[in-house]
């Protein structure tokens, strides 16, 4: 037959034996109508099938029966963004991202099946230089290390430990500024990953001496009001471990006044962005919340080690940060991508622990507008004066719908930008939109736009633009040029993967991108981000 | 039997010198990805995957193909419900269940009979999306026909115009795939489907030359070879840039929701509709499972105890409107209707649509597979070939839903069925030819707007005479004198009657477990052709 013949000339490449353990019936739940296929970030920038949700379920379905897959297969499976994009798409309702990350761990088993026996047949993909499959075309450059590489399993590692990795970015911080890393770039190391600027010093969150009176949780060190301090490296360490001790103690006594919340911090954010989780607590403040920062447990979420296939690292994070946040309060995430994986604790530990944790976790967002929905808009939705309670929200409604909907002659157009971990696997991007809309007193000058690719992903994906930063350019160009038809001049996106991965880009066209928190709080008089007051 | 090995290198090594490698593809997985498109019907794994980006490139690449003698089969976004974008070396690709074969009136055909012919390139024109110029003012674009339907739609949005075939699948599927079937859609009832909204076409015809059919202008002079190529499947040759016509927005639109407690009511709601004289721009209908289903899809607050919706979409000038809504109400109360919504904003509105749209996709929630029919009776006779259609899924123990173009007696039975139940096939095959047998039997056709393929290819025996069909072979012999366009689809290539074999195990990816992984590992085993082919073969054409 045909298929035999054509193999050999083909240059196929070899196969090697692999057991994915897929659900015949969830695979089945594909019809192939194929209406996912323009929601796929990857398929709309390529145009090739196996690029798409279809196709590559076609060929997990094919893998998981024949129990043999070739080198093509892992790269079509590493290529795949995670947006989940296709999920929101489909009609038939395929739990598209649990195959997927199921898939990654077999390949992930494989892999370290062939370094163990090392030189084998099993292990012919690994380690070989290839090629990025699409993305940017024809530019036929090639490039190592894929899903859980080595070097990416290694720095996965390395989000675990706050020190260290806030250390490693200082490092390459300075590194930046002496042109060093501009000198590797030109000279090929890591010559198409886009670094973004990264910052030296950070400011600390503002750390609680002393709590109000009456409050209970207070006197814990940790309940955080009004005091702030710049910190260091050193700075930070310090709050980690204080913190992590405290917060045992103080969670039982934390049977906390309703308005006291947990503000998950994570690694990355922490690293490069705790400006927007000074926000967040501005924000959160203003609404009278009180934010409570858990200790160095919770300094990651797990979620990039999930979607490599690393699932143990993943479990173990978890239960390394449910014990540091422990107790009733709401757990406030400002990362759209922590956020869908805190969320997931309880589907990936299956426990009820795990279970009841997960139903405590909200987007920031989220809390935010029912803060505001039921009225308690304080700071945020009054003039920005110190006004708070019923009176402020009520005048805030009032005000916010008459300007909203009108357009001022000098506003400024913000375009939201939908992280796909908020819109397709939280599904509470509205919440963005709730707020801003709801506080527009505030922000009186703002017009709200939308972009017209539907959610399309911006090819950040966690660590997707260092492992595939060809394809991640080509999906963020396409959002660029969403941006740049909508006519805004800031963009804001509730996630940092898409913070720093857009804003090179966007820079250069004059437009600002940031988080929509940091909007937010910059109103709120005497409590800005920077510190003044 | 198939092809050898050189011919294939020498093959191979042509197109790549006209594409880079990376835009011929040749893994055996990736090629299995291109065996077959949104329906059931697998085809087999192409021989090399192409993807030209330019008219000049899809042209190089089809002389090639010419020159080498080998079959190619174009393929836009691959939604096609026929299987008209799976490839064939041979009538048909039985597979390990169509043991039982569903039409009994044809002995099966000499299984030894070997076609000897390579299996066709696929040429994909995905990678050709671009919107080449949009005239507003004469409301005329050209565009590569890679382009997707709804983003032609979008891209012209902010001139007060849109591109009016709306098929349900109009998110994903390519202009060139939609004049290759003749689309239509929900609003084709007042609109047109295809054809009547592509002005010229640029071909590459299947020697690898280029030709303009029609022109911009309003009357044109001369036979219509772009009204034959409209509809023709790919086996006239690929259409390389398309002029549509852009419709404008209309001032307003309404859109209702008709509830009713039985279908009967529903359908005669529908004739008395367009009794009055009244074309909505839409006539759409469900019945009670299809409501469910896209109800828990949705949740468009559709009632899922009616026993039919039915989705009217009016639109024109405002004062029109109230008239017209008018009129349909009282059509409807006449028919017991349970009761009319209006769709409140735009947003209710896409809702309404959305749960319309998403039928096809929401079914296989239902069960994991379906097969969808597609067949036109008259409006008179729907609530007769309804009842037959329950009658027969009932006989066979098969679920069926019904989502359908109600204003132009487009019915769409839904089989939906779980293909790893033994027999279930046979069972869907079964009544799948006795729907196109009762459809037909009520003055019907074949197929209302998701072409022939290789789904119906042996039904043309049942509405056309052995002379309609030698004159249809004709046309395509002039296009495509070495048949190597889209072989053994639409025409039939013998006697053949209702050979639904092909249907592949529910759609779905089956494979052994041989050490070749393969999509459909049926297709590494000789097949079984059940139709014998009685065409001549040309000289030379197959390797
Ligand atoms: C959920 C769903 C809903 C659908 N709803 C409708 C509907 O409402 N109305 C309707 O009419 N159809 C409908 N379809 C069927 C299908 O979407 C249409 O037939 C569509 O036009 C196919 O377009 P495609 O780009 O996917 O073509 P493909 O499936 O890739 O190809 C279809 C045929 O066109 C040929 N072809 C493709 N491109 C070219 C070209 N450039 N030149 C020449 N031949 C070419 C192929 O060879 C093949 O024979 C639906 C399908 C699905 C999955
Ligand atoms: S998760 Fe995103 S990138 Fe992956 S297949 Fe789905 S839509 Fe495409
Ligand atoms: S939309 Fe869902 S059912 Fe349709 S092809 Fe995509 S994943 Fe499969």
């Amino acid at each position: 037959m045909p298929k035999a013949d054509h193999s050999a000339a083909a240059g196929e490449s070899p196969t090697f034996a692999i057991d994915l353990k897929l659900d015949d019936t969830q695979l089945a739940s594909c019809i192939a109508c194929g209406l996912c296929l323009p929601h796929c970030p990857t398929y709309r920038v390529t145009n090739e099938e196996y690029a798409s949700p279809r196709g590559r379920l076609a060929l997990m379905s094919a893998v998981n029966q024949s129990a043999s897959a070739s080198q093509s297969f892992v790269e079509h499976m590493e290529m795949c963004v995670l947006c989940l994009g296709c999920e929101t798409a489909c009609p038939a309702g395929v739990p598209f991202g649990q195959l997927m990350e199921q898939t990654r761990e077999a390949l992930v088993d494989i892999k370290r099946q062939g370094q163990r026996r090392k030189g084998r047949a099993g292990r012919k993909g690994k380690g070989r230089r290839r090629k990025e499959p699409a993305g940017r075309k024809r530019q036929g450059r090639r490039r190592g290390a894929g899903q859980a590489g080595r070097w990416q399993q290694w720095s996965f590692r390395l989000l675990a430990h706050p020190r260290l990795l806030r250390l490693s970015f200082v490092l390459l911080g300075v590194a930046q500024r002496l042109g060093i890393v501009r000198l590797a770039q030109r000279i090929g190391i890591a010559s198409h990953v886009k670094l973004p600027k990264i910052p030296l010093w950070q400011r600390s969150l503002r750390r609680a001496k002393s709590a109000h009176a009456g409050d209970r949780g207070a006197g814990h060190g940790q309940v955080v009001q009004g005091d702030t301090r710049e910190q260091t490296v050193q700075g930070q360490e310090a709050r980690g471990e204080a913190a992590s001790k405290e917060s045992e103690t103080a969670s039982e006594e934390m049977a906390l006044t309703a308005e006291t919340v947990w503000l998950f911090t994570g690694c990355v954010m922490d690293a490069m962005m705790r400006h927007v989780h000074l926000a967040a607590q501005t924000a959160v403040e203003a609404v009278g919340g009180q934010v409570v920062l858990p200790g160095a447990g919770a300094s990651c979420c797990g979620a990039l080690h999930r979607h490599a296939g690393l699932r143990s690292q993943a479990e173990k994070l978890a239960f390394r940060t449910m014990s540091a946040m422990p107790g009733s309060a709401p757990i406030l995430v400002d990362s759209a991508g922590c956020g869908a994986a805190l969320k997931d604790y309880g589907s990936l530990l299956a426990t009820q622990e795990a279970e009841a944790f997960s139903a405590r976790v909200q987007d920031i967002h989220e809390w935010l507008a029912t803060k505001l929905a039921d009225g308690q808009a304080g700071n945020l939705g009054g003039n920005g004066q110190g006004g708070a309670g019923r009176a402020g929200s009520q005048e805030a409604a009032r005000q916010g719908g008459a300007g909203r909907g009108k357009t001022e002659k000098n506003s400024t157009k913000v375009a939201v930008l939908d992280p796909c971990h908020l819109r397709h696997a939280q599904k509470t991007h509205q919440s963005v939109r709730q707020v801003l809309q709801t506080s527009q007193t505030l922000l009186p000058h703002i017009e709200l736009v939308e972009l017209d690719d539907e959610g399309l992903c911006c090819g950040a994906g966690g660590a997707y633009s260092l492992t595939h930063p060809e394809t991640a350019a080509a999906i963020g160009q396409r959002k660029q040029e969403a941006i740049l038809r909508s006519g805004a001049q800031v963009v804001v996106a509730a996630n940092p993967g898409c913070l720093l991965h857009l804003q090179e880009d966007l820079q250069s066209h004059k437009i600002r991108i940031c988080h929509p928190i940091e909007l937010l709080s910059q109103k709120v008089a005497g409590r800005t981000y920077a510190g003044r007051t | 039997m198939g092809s050898d090995p050189k011919k294939l290198d020498l093959l191979l090594s042509d197109l790549r010198s006209i594409l880079e490698a990376d835009r011929v593809r040749t893994d055996y997985l990736e090629r299995a990805l291109y065996s077959k498109d949104a329906s059931l019907y697998s085809g087999e794994d192409p021989t090399a995957v192409c993807f030209p980006e330019t008219t000049q490139e899809l042209a190089d690449v089809v002389r090639i193909c010419s020159e080498h003698n080998w079959p190619f089969v174009a393929r836009g976004s691959g939604t096609g419900l026929a299987g008209g974008a799976a490839p064939l070396s041979q009538p048909s690709v039985p597979n390990a269940d169509s043991g039982q074969k569903a039409a009994t009136d044809t002995p099966i055909a000499d299984t030894t009979t070997s076609y000897n012919s390579p299996v066709p390139v696929v040429i994909t024109t995905t990678k050709m999306n671009q919107i080449l110029s949009v005239d507003g003012p004469n409301r005329i674009a050209w565009v590569q026909p890679g382009v997707l339907n709804l983003d032609l739609t979008r891209h012209v949005s902010h001139l007060g115009l849109h591109y009016a075939p709306d098929p349900s699948s109009q998110q994903v599927c390519s202009i060139g795939g939609n004049v290759a079937t003749n689309s239509g859609g929900p609003h084709c009832l007042a609109y047109g489907v295809t054809s009547a909204h592509v002005i010229a076409l640029k071909v590459v015809l299947p020697d690898g030359s280029i030709a303009t059919l029609g022109n911009e202008s309003p009357e044109p002079t001369g036979y219509d070879l772009r009204g034959a190529f409209v509809g023709s499947e790919g086996t006239l040759g690929i259409a390389a840039e398309i002029a549509v016509r852009l419709t404008p927005n209309p001032p307003a639109i309404k859109t209702l929701l008709a509830v009713f407690d039985s279908v009967s009511d529903g359908a005669a709601t529908v004739s008395g509709i367009i009794a009055a004289g009244l074309v909505p721009s839409a006539l759409e209908m469900m019945d009670n499972a299809a409501i469910g289903i896209v109800e828990a899809f949705t949740q468009a607050g559709l009632p899922t105890d009616a026993a039919a919706v039915l989705l009217v979409e009016l639109d024109g000038l405002p004062e029109g409107l109230a008239q017209d809504e008018q009129l349909i109400r009282q059509v409807a109360a006449s028919h017991s209707v349970r009761e009319i919504r209006t769709a409140a904003d735009a947003q209710e509105r896409e809702l309404f649509w959305k749960a319309r749209k998403s039928a096809f996709g929401a079914v296989s929630r239902l069960a994991p597979d379906y097969y969808l029919h597609d067949t036109v009776v008259p409006r008179t006779r729907l609530v007769e070939v309804l009842d037959a259609v329950y009658e027969i899924a009932n006989r066979h123990g098969l679920k069926v839903c019904n989502v359908f173009h109600a204003g132009d007696g487009n019915l769409h039975p839904l089989l939906s069925f779980d293909s790893r139940q033994d027999g279930v096939l046979a069972r869907v095959a079964l009544a799948a030819d006795e729907i196109v047998r009762a459809s037909l039997a009520a003055g019907g056709v074949l197929s209302g707007e998701h072409g022939i393929g290789m789904e119906k290819r042996d039904y043309m025996g049942l509405m056309f005479t052995a002379a309609d069909l030698a004159a249809q072979d004709k046309l395509r012999s002039c296009f495509d004198q070495k048949s190597l366009a889209n072989p053994f689809k639409v025409i039939p290539s013998g006697s053949g009657c209702g050979d639904v074999s092909a249907l592949s195990s529910g759609g779905k990816t089956t494979s052994g477990s041989g050490e070749v992984p393969a999509l459909n590992s049926e297709d590494a085993t000789p097949l079984s052709p059940t139709v014998a082919i009685n065409k001549p073969v040309p000289e030379g054409a197959w390797i």
